[in-house]
């Protein structure tokens, strides 16, 4: 059985060989079916390490979430927290270990006649450094002090400190930051961007002294890091709690790392079964281009059925003829699918600076769908061959 | 050749009717035949007399609509599809009037149709085709594709096939209708060399001088045998 398989196969090559175009107009279908399911699958399988990687840079690890204000992130937040409500939160909810609070701001950095261009400046405490990960190349943070005193000193990006400063040392440097003076204390470790934001063009300053130069004593962010990890949930409704009580509103939302996964997730599982119900509806199309192909060939090769009958082809061995052919055609489809799904993968990837994921169980699952397709939409036309009539079938013209 | 109580083919009252929507059409009418192992017998006889149906049936190809089919002592009419597929792969070697070669397949390939569905592999399947090429003179025709092939070399590819399996009987519709009458001749010394060698051949000719190179002519029409009588001045292909 194994060895007539591959007798079989043998000649279905020979066969699909001696009429390429037909064939490959024939696995199209079946070519795109797979195509956009291993495209899709690919990219979404990319996408999900590359938001993980994202929420992880932007604070919400898997240790912390954060406390944003503003219900819906689509309207600017008018955000009514103040730096005391970090004490008030430590104080009503003894699991949470540490608070960092965050104004994001953005601001040109001007150095004698050097300027950069607008940069993102951020407000932050200074416990920021210790829990939100990064280390400083040169010079130290700020302390607890110089936040309490609103003092006007920086920590730069690398790029901004070579742009500014090229190789001369930053630290202990003054620059200016909308018009005030600012001493340079330290620099951060590259890191590259994060989404939109690149992390080497930022720059951190005390929150309060932000708050001054902008006239606010508001806060917009809070990234709360409870002892316990994995009572983030539990920490997150006592929060929802002291909040409400305190700004007597339910104006602030959360995003934590599941959370985020969460959204992501649903969105792409919409897309893929979107998707999918494409992919299926064309492998539908090509499944029937395929049967319709196969019951020509086997119209133009009666007389050959008949051959083969009369020198001893059982009903099993054309059965078996004309699925192995209509098998390697959408096997060949899926295959041809499968590559050109993991190019296209490779090159939105590319674009979009993310990594390759190979979803093996994709290209396995595409592999046996395919050849699924082929042998169940060659059946009827395999059947039809192996019931012709010996003699009808050498008589044919 | 005498009867040694073991014929190869043994039909009795063979009838073959073709229902053609309201009327019956009646091939074969009753059939009587015998035929010994060594034989080699004509079957001659007006066109639509049922010759082909008749060879038909022997070769397993199709069943008759009545009487009894004694093949290499087999009960043909009591096998099922698969095993008349498997009399006419290893008991019975068909040979065509219009060759019946694939023609995608070269002259070895074509040879080797048969081996395949016996189950033989590869190197064994090549190297008998190979041979059986050989012994009808086309070795340095093995890789010719059927269109390649000059009728009289088309019909020795055939008649190669057919003995791929060492067939107890070759069957022969016609096989130099198609031919001028050298190749033909060749053909029919074939035959003849064959038989020399104790291979079993019916053929149907219209050619009253190719039947003279058998051993015996059978006459058929409207489908019943009306001669059956012994080549007298046997003639021999040169
Ligand atoms: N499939 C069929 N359906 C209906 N009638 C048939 C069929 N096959 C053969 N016949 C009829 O049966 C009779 C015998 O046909 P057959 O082909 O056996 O004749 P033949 O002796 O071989 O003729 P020829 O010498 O022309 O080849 C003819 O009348 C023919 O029309
Ligand atoms: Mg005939």
């Amino acid at each position: 059985m194994i060895y007539s398989i591959w007798e079989e196969m043998k000649q279905a090559w020979r066969a699909l060989m001696s009429n390429k175009v037909r064939s490959a107009l024939t696995m199209l279908g079946v070519v795109i079916g797979i195509f956009s399911v291993i495209t899709l699958v690919t990219i979404a399988e990319g996408a999900k390490n590359y938001v993980t990687d994202q929420i992880k840079n932007l604070g919400a690890g898997y240790d912390s979430f954060v406390l944003a204000a503003g219900k819906d992130p689509m309207v600017p937040p008018n955000p009514k927290f103040v730096y005391a409500d970090i004490a008030y939160l430590k104080g009503q909810v003894p699991e949470i270990r540490d608070i960092v609070a965050l104004n994001p701001g953005s601001g040109r950095v001007k150095f004698g006649r050097s300027e950069t261009k607008a940069s993102m400046v951020m407000g932050t405490t200074a416990n920021f450094l210790g829990l939100m990960g990064g280390n400083l190349t040169q010079g130290r943070f700020f302390s607890e002090a110089e936040v309490d005193g609103r003092r006007r000193v920086m920590i730069i990006g690398p790029t901004i400190a070579r742009n500014l400063f090229g190789e001369s040392d930053p630290v202990n440097e003054r620059v200016k930051l909308k018009g005030d003076q600012f001493l340079v204390i330290g620099v951060t470790e590259p890191r590259g961007s994060v989404g939109p934001l690149d992390m080497d063009k930022r720059v951190i300053v005390p929150i309060t002294t932000i708050q001054n130069m902008l006239g606010t004593n508001k806060i917009f962010r809070f990234n709360i890091f409870p002892k316990d990890p994995n009572r983030i949930a539990e920490v997150k409704e006592k929060v929802t709690v002291a909040v409400q009580r305190r700004i007597r509103s339910d104006d602030f939302r959360f995003l934590t790392q599941q959370g985020i996964l969460n959204i992501v997730n649903n969105v792409l599982a919409a897309l893929t079964g979107f998707v999918s119900g494409i992919a299926a509806i064309s492998l539908l199309v090509g499944g029937i281009g395929i049967m319709n192909i196969m019951l020509v060939a086997v119209n133009e090769r009666v007389r050959e059925i008949g051959v083969r009958k009369a020198v001893g082809a059982r009903r099993r061995d054309i059965v078996l003829q004309f699925l192995v052919e209509s098998m390697m055609i959408s096997l060949l489809g899926g295959v041809l699918g499968i590559i050109l799904g993991l190019l296209g993968a490779f090159l939105i990837m590319f674009f979009i600076k993310g990594t390759l994921v190979i979803a093996w169980w994709a290209v396995v699952m595409a592999t046996v769908v395919s050849a699924a397709v082929g042998i169940f939409f060659g059946v009827y036309p395999a059947l039809r061959a192996a019931r012709l009539d010996p003699v009808a079938a050498l008589r044919y013209e | 050749m005498s009867a040694d109580g073991r014929p190869v083919v043994r039909i009795t009252d063979v009838k073959r009717t073709y229902r053609m929507g309201t009327v019956d059409v009646h091939a074969l009418r009753g059939i009587d035949l015998r035929i010994e192992r060594g034989e080699f017998v004509s079957i001659m006889g007006p066109s639509g007399c049922g010759k082909s149906t008749l060879m038909h049936i022997l070769g397993c190809l199709d069943r008759p609509s009545a009487g009894a089919v004694r093949l290499d002592e087999v009960d043909v009419d009591e096998l099922d599809d698969n095993e008349l597929a498997e009399i006419r792969n290893k008991k019975v070697g068909f040979v065509f009037q219009t060759f019946n070669l694939l023609p995608k397949l070269n002259a070895v390939e074509n040879v080797e149709l048969p081996l395949i569905y016996a189950g033989v592999g590869f190197d064994e399947r090549r190297e008998k085709a190979a041979g059986l090429l050989e012994s009808v003179g086309l070795k340095e025709r093995m890789y010719h594709k059927p269109s390649e092939l000059s009728g009289g070399q088309s019909q020795r590819v055939a008649i190669a096939r057919s003995l791929a399996n060492g067939p107890s009987l070759i069957l022969a519709d016609e096989p130099t209708g198609n031919l001028d009458s050298t190749s033909g001749e060749e053909i029919i010394r074939l035959f003849q060399e064959l038989n020399n060698k104790g291979i079993t051949l019916i053929i149907v000719t219209h050619d009253q001088e190719i039947a003279e190179h058998s051993k015996r002519i059978v006459r058929l029409k409207d489908g019943l045998i009306v001669a059956d009588e012994p080549v007298n001045n046997r003639r021999r292909a040169s």
